[in-house]
Parts: structure tokens; sequence; C-alpha cells
């Protein structure tokens, strides 16, 4: 580089330094103080119609999930914690759930504040339901949207100037296929809205996210919930992250991290241990989130996670032992893992199984990674053990009802993915006889006996007997 | 020096000019040996509600064009559906009930369900797209789900995404590189009865739309689309083959 150059280059690193600072000077008051005398401006009032997009996107793609006992159930929980508090000026605070199997909540600057049914799977109770709220609702009434927003801009400005200093192009990790790939609803948002991407993806600020944690607690705590709970919850969080593979990093985990957010809230409870508070009927939060957690199972075995899956429906069959719909859930969980074990091996914990891990899932489709994990005689054993446990699970709940559909299809399904043919045309048919014609799934049966019997007629003609 | 900027000065004029002046959209497409080896007829087709993406980057960073996203998503899906319909593909509504009894919110569910699994499986394909012709890429035959997959040969996913620049920002593109506008679209269609990948095809334009991407969509990927369901033998594009 010649002098002039490095010269040049000074000079714009200068500029790029002082419009950092600008920044970083309008950042650095206290959130809370900027929220209360906020003033709209325009590009405010464009994220605001931008939030209200996202809303109607939601909705229109059929996201936002319509069960009235549920809904009933949030908007209760959302009103205790919201109080009597004073509702700024253009907020409106309504809360829905999300079809997305991300574990993920996120409150858009309008006041929506979304919680996906991933979240209320992993969840335990009401108070820390309450948690969650309470944070979201922090970031509206703290006008976090807004303002990080606007930070966001500013920030961008410097990169920029930056760049034309360095004549260098950022790179950065490409998380845009992870992030498509996993959580296609919150991704949807953030499609639409960079304010939603920083929020709900990657999260705001560490000043910010500590705020609402603080605020969060404060209002939890307020509403009579106990904010211990608040720190189980983060428990929970971590505990859970370690069953799947994530493609990013999302903020809950990283920023800031877990663990100062657990004793953040964990010192905070036990200065208030000696108080009357509650956490709720774990058995009533289990059953009125229950419509979300069948939507999230479902998700999760869709989306190559049927460990979560699993671990799901294993707790809704442990509270509802008698629920013949969620025994046939666990038993479909059971048969989606496959050649995986119920939990990560010593191996997939390591740092060079994960890596492993990553390359596969973006290089592998799901079919190939199971026949990858088939090769393996722990492969094979996992895959046995997972059929056997399927099986039994199915065969209990049809010897209750021999007419519950869901699991003769089920079991068709597994007898036909361990080549045991007969017996599966056999469920199939059972199926046929009692579903209407007109069901959605009856297509994909029909089709699939159809061609059972047609290998059938090929194998007789052949002269080798189906093999049973 | 001066033989050296008067290149410079030429390369940047004919960046600034070029784009304005010619609008090529490139494509290529994979397809399933099936397809190839004219086993495999395309005459109807069930069309998935398309996704449009649209970004406009400035000086200040990324703004969302939500309302602009969804007008171009939806102006997408017609174009596809009308290219269709030129090549005498007889379409179905992806959303009808059909025979079944399924309610529109069931049916919607089904919708999402394959959607997140086509997305699942979008990485891969997107790495690999030649692999189509290994019939590696599949989305089960959950695809039977969908009511119209009774009478489809195939289901067509259309997705969408572009990009804007404001004025700053295209300037600086201009001296250090970085983000330019374009358009890209991409069609993959599924067997509707195994759910096996038979073609993706992918649509780029580099040119700069200003804000006009709703109202040049023909202009931009009306020719390429033609060429690409020429290409899969659709059709009436079959009937023309020996």
């Amino acid at each position: 580089m010649t002098k002039r150059k490095l010269c040049a280059f000074a000079v714009c690193l200068a500029v790029a330094g002082i419009v950092a600072l600008a920044g970083r000077s309008c950042g650095a008051q206290e959130p809370g103080k900027e929220a209360a005398a906020f003033k709209f401006t325009t590009i405010d009032n464009q994220v605001l119609d931008e939030a209200k997009m996202v809303d109607d996107v939601y909705q229109h793609k059929g996201l936002v999930m319509h069960d009235a006992d549920l809904q009933a159930y949030l908007d209760m929980v959302g009103k205790r914690v919201l109080g009597t508090r004073a509702i700024p000026e253009n907020v409106n605070f309504q809360f829905r759930v999300l079809r997305d199997p991300m574990v993920q909540a996120f409150a858009l600057p309008n006041g929506s504040v979304y919680v996906t049914t991933g979240l209320l799977g992993l969840l335990q109770n009401e108070a820390q339901l309450a948690g969650v709220l309470g944070h979201e609702t922090a970031h509206v009434f703290e006008r976090h949207g807004y303002l990080e927003n606007r930070s966001v801009r500013k920030k961008m400005l410097t990169i920029n100037i930056l760049q034309i200093a360095a004549g260098a192009v950022p790179v950065g990790p490409n998380v845009g296929a992870a992030v498509s790939a996993f959580g296609a609803a919150v991704n949807l948002g953030a499609a639409a809205s960079s304010v939603i991407l920083v929020a709900s993806v990657f999260g705001y600020s560490r000043e910010m996210e500590h705020e609402a944690d603080n605020d969060g607690l404060i209002a939890m705590t307020a509403a009579g919930y106990d904010p211990a709970e608040m720190a189980r919850s983060f428990e929970l969080l971590k505990e859970d992250s370690h069953l799947e593979f994530e493609p990013f990093v999302t903020f809950y985990h990283d920023h800031p991290k877990l663990e100062d957010r657990q004793a953040f809230a964990a010192d905070y409870a036990t200065k208030h241990a000696g108080e009357k508070l509650e956490s709720g009927d774990a058995l009533l939060y289990e059953g009125k989130v229950a419509p979300a957690v069948c939507v999230e199972i479902d998700s999760d075995m869709q989306s190559r996670r049927a460990r979560t899956a699993l671990a799901r429906a294993t707790r809704l069959t442990s509270q509802f032992p008698d629920s013949l719909r969620y025994l046939t859930l666990e038993a479909d969980a059971y048969r989606a893992l496959g050649p995986r074990t119920a939990e990560p091996t010593e191996e997939e914990k390591t740092h060079h199984g994960q890596s492993e891990h990553r390359k596969e899932y973006f290089k592998m489709t799901e079919q190939e990674e199971q026949a990858r994990l088939l090769q393996k005689p722990e492969g094979q054993e996992a895959l046995k053990a997972s059929r056997d446990k399927a099986e039994v699970l199915y065969k209990q709940v049809l010897t209750v009802d021999p007419k519950f559909t869901s699991a003769l299809r089920g079991l068709g399904f597994l007898y036909e993915d361990e080549t045991r043919y007969g017996e599966a045309a056999a469920e199939y048919k059972a199926y046929l006889d009692l579903e209407a014609g007109t069901s959605m799934d009856h297509l994909r049966i029909e089709r699939r006996l159809a061609a059972l019997q047609k290998q059938g007629d090929a194998a007789a003609s052949s002269g080798s007997a189906v093999k049973n | 020096m001066g033989k050296k900027f008067a290149w410079l000065l030429s390369l940047v004029a004919a960046m600034v000019l070029v784009p304005g002046a010619v609008a090529i959209t490139p494509s290529w497409s994979y397809e399933a040996a099936k397809i190839t080896k004219g086993n495999f007829a395309i005459h109807t087709a069930c069309v998935m509600p398309a996704s449009g993406k649209l970004t406009r980057i400035g000086m200040k960073g990324q703004e969302g064009m939500s309302k602009e996203s969804e007008e171009w998503g939806n102006a997408l899906e017609n174009l596809v559906e009308a290219h269709l319909k030129n090549a005498n593909v007889q379409l179905l509504p992806a959303t009808s009930a059909g025979t079944s009894s399924a309610s529109a919110d069931e049916i919607q569910q089904v919708v999402l369900q394959l959607e997140e699994k086509y997305k699942g499986l979008a990485a891969q394909i997107n790495r690999k797209p030649k692999d189509i012709g290994k019939s590696r890429f599949t989305l089960g035959d959950d695809v039977a789900l969908l009511p119209c997959a009774a009478k489809a040969d195939v289901l067509v996913f259309v997705e969408a995404d572009g990009q804007v620049t404001t004025g700053g920002k295209k300037a600086m593109s201009l001296l250090v590189g970085g983000a330019i506008p374009y358009a890209s679209l991409v069609l993959t269609m599924a067997d509707a009865k195994t759910g096996e990948i038979v073609a993706f095809a992918r649509m780029s334009n580099a040119e700069n739309f200003g804000e006009k991407f709703v109202d040049r969509s023909d202009e931009v990927f009306g020719k390429a689309l033609d060429k690409q369901f020429g290409k899969l033998r659709l059709g009436t594009y079959q009937k023309a083959k020996p």
C-alpha cells in the first residue's frame, strides 16, 4: 500500500470512528429513559408498518395457531403479566402461538408477542411462560425494537464507511441457508423485516436483553409468579439444546450467555424467596398447551428433529398415560428416530462429533444420514430398539381401541419399513375400512397398499413368497 | 496511469450502462432421468403458494419490503401458472379440497408441512442440483396428503428472491463492490405420487429493477420460463418432440 493510500485509509477510518462514537453515545443512554421520552420518527413508523405486515403474513400463511382454549390461557397469563401498567403509544398487546418447532419467542414493536409451539413444548409450567411473556413485553415497553433499529442503521452506516475506506467486502458466517432450513415461521418474519431478524434470531444488544430479563422478572413477580422459574426455564433451554444439532446459535444461548442470565434470575429469586409466589399447576399447563405440543411433535418429525419429538411425546404420555393420541405420537416419534439413539451418544457430544454432524446436516438428506448410521452395528441396534418400542406402543393403543386409526396407520408404516409387507397390508386395509374415503390420508394409504399388492403379485408370479 | 484510468472509467461506465440496456435472464435446469428419457409426462400441475422475498439494501443496512414481497410472490405465481397454461399444462389449485372432506385450515396445514419439508431439502438440492438426475431427493409420499395430488403429475414450488439497492449503496458498490441488485426465481417440481424431486430450474437476472419487480415479472422471467418448460417437455412442448 502506498503512503498516499495509507493516508486516505487513515482519514476514512477516523471519520468512521467519529460516526461510531456518535452511535455509541446515543446507545449509551439508559434505554428506559429513552423509551419513556420516545418520539416516533419516519423510520419508526416504517418499522411499525413492517410489524403489522409481519402479523398479516403470519395469519395469511396459517402460521398462527387457532385453538380457543390455548388462546384464552395465553391471554390470561399475558394479561396477568402486563398488570396495570400503562400501555405505550402505538402498542396493542396480542399474544399468539406460532407454529414453529424452533424454541423461540419474540415481540414486535406493535405489541404482538409470539411464542412458538417449540417453546411451549419445552416449558413446564405457567410461571415459566409468564417469565417469557414478561421478558418479551419488556422489549415492547422499553421500545427496544425501534431503538435497536436506529442503532443498527447507525452501525451499518459505520460499517459501510469502513468498507469504502478499506475497500473490503465484509465476510461473515452465512447463516441464511441454516435459518431457512430451520424455523420456517421465524424465518418468514426475518425475511420481511430486518428488525425481526435481529430480535428473534440474534437477539437485541446485551444491555437490552439484560434489561428485558430484569423487567420480566419484576413483572412476573408482581403478577404472583415465582421468579425462580425463569432461572429454571434457562436451565431447560440449556438441557434441551444438546438434543439436536442447531444450525446456528440463537440469542437464548449466546446473547448474553445463558449461564449469566440464569445466575441473574436465580439471584433475583433468592431475594424474593420469602414471598408467597406460585409456579402454577404443571398438569394444568401441560393440558392447556398439549395441542401446541402435538403440532410441535409433528413439525419436529418433519424437520429432522426426532429426538426432540420423542422427548416432548414422552413428557405428554408421562402426564397423560391414558391418552391414546399421545401414546400414538410417542410411537410415531420412536419410528421417526430410526437408527438414532434417544439421547446423543458420547461421540456426538464431542467437538469432533458435533462438527461431523454439522457437515452431515447440510450435505446429506435424512435418508442418507440414516443409511450412514446403519452401516455401524450401534445404528442397527438403535434402529431395532426404536422399532420395538414403537411396535409395543402401537399395540398398546390398539389393545385399548382396535379402531384407533392413526395407530393402525403407524403400525402399517412400521411393518412396511421392516419389510413385513403382508402385515403392513393388513394394517392398511383395516385403516381404509375405518377411515372415510374422503379423509386426507386416504389417498396415501391407498397408494401404499396398491404398491404392496403389486409387489406381492410380482413376487408370487416370479415364484418367490413375499417376505414376512 | 492514463491508460489504466481510461480502462477503469470504461469498466465503471459499462457497469452503469449495460444493466439498464439489456434484460438477460440466464437459466439452468436439472431433470430426473425419467424426464430426460421421456418416461414421465407432465400434463397436470399443482402450483404451491409462491414465496417472494425482496430486500432493499441501503447505506444504513437492510430494509424489509414485506408488502412488495407479498405482491411479487403473487405476481410470480400467476406468471408461472400462465406460462404453464400456455404450455397446455392443466392446473389444479393447491388449496382445493377436491373430493376430500378436508377443511381449508387442514389443507393450509398440509401445504405448510410440505413447504417445511421442501425447505429442509432445499439446502441439499441447492448444493448439488445435478443429483436430481440420480433421483437423490424426495419429499416422500406425504405429497399425497394434498388433495390436488390425486390428479396432478407434479407439485410445483415457486421461490423467488430479489434485492434492490438504494442510490448510495449503488455508488458504494461501484467503488468497492458489494451488494448488487438482482432477481432470482427457482422452480422445483416434485412427482405428485412419490414425492421425488423431478426438476429444478433456476433463473437469475442482475438487471437493476429499481422497485418495479411486480410490473416487469413477465419481461424478466417469461422467456426463461418458456425455455425451461420446453426443456422439461411439459404439455405441448412434449407433443412437439418426436
